[in-house]
């Protein structure tokens, strides 16, 4: 298990990341998504122990990851690989273990059983530079499962990676999170990546945790607006509580008001908390006049999904929305005219 | 037909930089040698200045004493967990800033007040000195072109900071190292040898080195090692100030 509680880093008197708190069980593998500069990088430095936090302990399997001396145990895969340019394919690959005094032979041995694994055999004595992105990816790859950690820690790096390497990456790191005490933990701003590889999520943001536990809990039941956007084809309007009754809500968008969910977890909302009406792309449908329940935007075009489906492509205010309806109800919109929507959704406070 | 103008573009500047690599460099030196050969007797007093080995050891050991620094001293520059203070750049540059001569009476001084024997050990300390800031600038200019998580990446697969300047970041600027090494073993040996050849033939490097001394102007180098320090103290200040005027306007 790995437990990172109240991990805090500063420089000077700003904090980058603030008391973060998740956990890890043997086996799992976490996402730690959030848009850029929200300090995703900063956490796995830490776990990394290539940045010593200003406060706050990572536990990993009873052992500190940040007073303990000695090789780090969670190792990482950098974004944009970070090989050592100088060296050949064998030379990076095996750097760790020369750093931990393996025998020759060993090395040798392992190389290039790790190379046929990750499908680069042959590649031993070839220099970086003739390399292609997929193929330093999996030289990055290589480099750390050869060390065979306990944490295996990725910064973003399915970026510009082709889907042939993607999937056999995926793979890779499916068969090492299934031995014993292996754990992952997994930097993300990619919906598609989130889905496809992990089982628990921790949202950061403005170098906080918003919301984390195991991803089909979050996409169940999200107790934040951060994770209702993680969910794929959500989609999100600015609003404002009008009122409430029998458990509903009614909110005003400032384009019409609409009737909402509240969010399972959030017990207390007063009228005139500002938040977000979420809403599923094809939970939105297109109605021919204003009237109850309905918000107005701008029409903008229409893209032909299926045979059945369509994309329409409008305005809300300053807000671009695309959302998925069927073919007939993309019928005869005028471009720069105005559209009226029926959406149903949750509303989630702000913060 | 005349053919058009030729624009003055950066292909033509490798052809410019070898043509005046040639007149400024290899000329003299064919000269000297076309010399040597010719009149032999006339030069043998110039080569007696190189006094070999004393200034050729000097001139190395500087020259690699000055490239290791640099090289650690731009890394834990480039690493370095915070920005590097403006100050610190100020008292880098310092030295680089005095006028040679008046740092070698500022050393004299210095020396002859704190009772140190003047000689080549002193001449290589003041040499170490003036270079250091070519040297890590020279480095930190290469290095800043490197990865932010390079030695985070060599440290995370086990080895120690230092182990990843020396197996990681030094192979990767070998090049820059070997020619930063050059020109200040040519910068050092040429403070001695373009004096001395202008001068005379006399006296020579080895005499200047082991005979370097200011005699009854004692007063006079203190006067001047002085001055030398108040210099680097009002560079500091002003340093200082500008990195604090710096600060407030951002």
């Amino acid at each position: 298990m790995l437990q990172v509680s109240d991990v805090t880093c500063r420089i000077g008197n700003r904090a980058i990341i603030e008391r973060v708190t998740f956990k890890v069980p043997s086996g799992g593998k976490l996402a730690l998504f959030g848009s850029s500069g929200s300090g995703k990088t900063t956490v796995l430095k830490v776990l990394a122990q290539t940045l010593p936090p200003s406060g706050g302990t990572a536990v990993l399997d009873g052992a500190s990851l940040i007073s303990d001396r000695g090789p780090a145990r969670g190792i990482m895969v950098w974004q944009n690989h970070v090989l050592f340019e100088h060296l050949t394919v064998a030379e990076n690959v095996a750097f760790g273990l020369i750093a931990r005094n393996e025998p020759e032979a060993n090395i040798r041995k392992k190389v290039d059983e790790i190379l046929d694994k990750i499908g680069l055999p042959g590649f031993a004595g070839r220099k970086l530079a003739g390399l292609s992105g997929g193929e330093r990816a999996r030289v990055a790859f290589a480099r750390a499962f050869i060390l065979q950690p306990p944490l295996l820690l990725l910064d973003e790096v399915f970026s510009n990676i082709d889907v042939a390497t993607k999937a056999l990456l995926y793979g890779l790191i499916d068969e090492y999170a299934k031995l014993p005490r292996n754990h992952v933990v997994f930097v993300s701003h990619n919906h598609d990546e989130v889905v496809a590889l992990a089982d628990h999520i921790a949202i950061l943001e403005g170098g906080q945790i918003k919301e984390s536990g195991a991803l089909k809990d979050v996409f169940r039941s999200p107790a934040t607006i951060y994770g209702a956007l993680i969910v794929p084809d959500k989609l999100s309007l600015s609003c404002r509580v009008k009122s409430q009754a029998d458990g509903r809500l009614v909110v005003d968008t400032g384009f019409g008001e609409l009737a909402a969910e509240r969010p399972a977890t959030e017990t207390r909302i007063r009228d005139g908390a500002d938040g977000f009406l979420v809403f599923a792309k094809n939970d939105a449908s297109i109605a021919r006049t204003k009237g109850e329940g309905t918000i107005w935007g701008t029409f903008l075009r229409v893209l032909p999904l299926t045979k059945q489906r369509a994309q329409v492509v409008l305005r809300v205010g300053d807000a671009p929305l695309a959302i998925e309806v069927p073919q007939e109800q993309a019928v005869g919109l005028d471009a720069g005219g105005t559209i009226y929507l029926r959406v149903t959704g949750t509303f989630f406070p702000r913060g | 037909m005349r053919n058009p103008p030729v624009a003055w573009d950066a292909p033509r500047l490798p052809l410019v930089g070898t043509g005046g690599i040639v007149l400024l460099v290899l000329i003299p030196i064919a000269t000297i040698v076309i010399l040597g050969y010719s009149q032999l007797s006339a030069v043998r007093p110039y080569l007696a200045v190189i006094d070999v080995p004393i200034s050729v050891v000097m001139g190395l050991a500087v020259a690699v004493a000055v490239t290791v620094a640099s090289l650690f001293i731009a890394a834990a520059i480039r690493w370095a967990r915070s920005p590097f203070p403006m100050w610190a750049y100020t008292v880098f540059l310092t030295p680089a800033a005095i006028p040679p001569l008046l740092l070698a009476f500022g050393y004299a001084g210095a020396a002859n007040i704190g009772g140190v024997q003047q000689g080549p050990v002193l001449v290589a300390v003041a040499q170490f000195v003036v270079f250091l800031p070519l040297g890590v600038f020279a480095t930190l200019r290469r290095v800043t072109a490197l990865s932010d998580d390079l030695i985070p990446a060599a440290v995370n697969l086990g080895v120690t900071p230092i182990s990843a300047i020396l197996t990681v970041v030094a192979p990767q600027i070998m090049r820059e190292l070997v020619l930063i090494a050059t020109a200040i073993f040519i910068l050092g040996f040429s403070d001695a040898v373009f004096t001395l050849f202008l001068a005379g033939p006399t006296p020579t490097f080895g005499q200047v080195m082991n005979g370097l001394s200011l005699g009854a102007a004692n007063n006079l180098a203190f006067a001047v090692g002085i001055f030398y320090v108040c210099i680097v103290v009002f560079a500091i200040m002003v340093g200082t100030f500008v990195a604090l005027l710096g600060n407030a306007r951002r």
